[in-house]
């Protein structure tokens, strides 16, 4: 059981990360339609834009 | 995938990104700058001392206690505080003149501390974080007459403004900072924080030791320009509405006059900027050592709210005593 949920998890990282083309399980198939793609790159421009301010002169927090 | 099929996804990431860009949006009506500028326009018609600087300012006049004193002496007055934190000379000429488009001001109170009315202008489009955001969205073209952008810089500035996401970045940089703060602090003592941000933080604005500043001093003496080219607009337009402009030197904490004030070179730097701040027509107040208590500081930098106020009360007495 612990085995499967780990699979599954390690297989769907491989296919959000490229490494597989398919998706981790049939009733995921949404994963390869266009909208579900569209909303995954907003994500993840999104949460490069969160954790980018690292690099900054970024001292006060008072904004 | 298809070319329709990124063509779509493509759609639907940028839909993604423009709510994103709405809600931030949303997210950054109440932020810092847009409180100051709020303070500006709801003050009253007439405003007779008004206080622009960066968080010196924000910190230490308590336009309160301003008030009071110049009623005890005698005279009605309206005491309005501008002062933004992490601002720099640009921000200020910009709220500036906003105050002067919408108000009869008649004294304009500008603090300062070190070399910032000399060198305190920004080089680059990621500079502008923070409270410095103000510039995408108050009069920007300011902007791009006093900084020193190259083209590449200038492209971003316009690119920046035009979207929420961008401009307001540090507003999400600031909640994951707070976050990642708190998570850091987990079994660890407690840090000392004020109203601006960590106490220990302010240390790393100030020179890093007494030779940085004197080679800080020395550059801005051998270029003869004491005050930069946003601040000498600013002193040319509170001149050309008939303001009063006095250049406050800010209360500095007694560790931070003992490192860097009481040498030589920043009395050559101080006596120099006089000249140049008296040549405009404006007043140069020498207030840096006015609270010598370190208790009336609430970090390296910044006045307690007990040291506010016998600042307020010293310059309002000052400011009274002045010849119109």
């Amino acid at each position: 059981m612990m085995f499967q949920v780990l699979n599954q998890i390690k297989v769907t990282l491989e296919y959000l990360g490229g490494v597989s083309e398919a998706p981790p399980l049939k009733s995921f198939s949404w994963f390869r339609g266009p909208i579900w793609w569209g909303i995954w790159w907003a994500m993840l421009i999104l949460l490069t834009l969160c954790f980018s301010g690292q690099t900054s002169k970024f001292i006060y927090i008072d904004f | 995938m298809s070319p329709r099929a990124v063509l779509v996804a493509l759609t639907i990431a940028v839909a993604v990104l423009s709510v994103a860009d709405l809600l931030i949006q949303r997210m950054a009506m109440n932020s810092m700058p847009e409180q100051v500028m709020r303070t500006i326009e709801s003050a009253p018609a007439s405003i007779d001392v008004l206080a622009i600087g960066n968080s010196l300012i924000a910190a230490g006049f308590n336009p309160s206690v301003i008030e009071r004193t110049w009623r005890e002496s005698g005279h009605p007055c309206v005491a309005v505080n501008c002062g933004l934190g992490a601002t720099g000379v640009i921000e200020h000429l910009a709220l500036a003149r906003l105050a002067l488009r919408r108000h009869n001001v008649k004294t304009l109170v500008y603090g300062f501390f070190d070399q910032q009315m000399s060198s305190d202008l920004i080089d680059n489009n990621s500079d502008i974080i923070g409270n410095r955001n103000i510039l995408y969205y108050l009069e920007p073209q300011l902007t791009l007459e006093y900084a020193r952008f190259n083209t590449l810089d200038r492209l971003s500035f316009q690119v920046y403004r035009s979207s929420a996401l961008l401009r307001e970045r540090s507003s999400i940089w600031a909640k994951i900072e707070k976050l990642r703060r708190e998570l850091g602090s987990i079994g660890m003592p407690l840090e000392e924080t004020n109203q601006f941000g960590r106490k220990t933080d302010f240390g790393l604005l100030e020179a890093a030791d007494s030779q940085a500043f004197l080679r800080s001093c020395e550059k801005v003496i051998r270029s003869n320009d004491f005050i930069s080219a946003p601040v000498q607009a600013l002193l040319q337009q509170a001149r050309e509405h008939g303001v009063k402009v006095v250049a406050v030197e800010m209360p500095m904490n007694p560790q931070h006059v003992k490192r860097f004030y009481d040498q030589p070179i920043w009395q050559e730097f101080r006596a120099k900027t006089r000249l140049a701040v008296e040549s405009t027509g404006a007043t140069y107040m020498n207030a840096s050592a006015w609270i010598p208590e370190e208790g009336l500081f609430a970090d390296h930098l910044h006045l307690s709210g007990e040291g506010a106020k016998q600042f307020s009360q010293l310059l309002a007495k000052h400011l009274v005593q002045q010849p119109n």
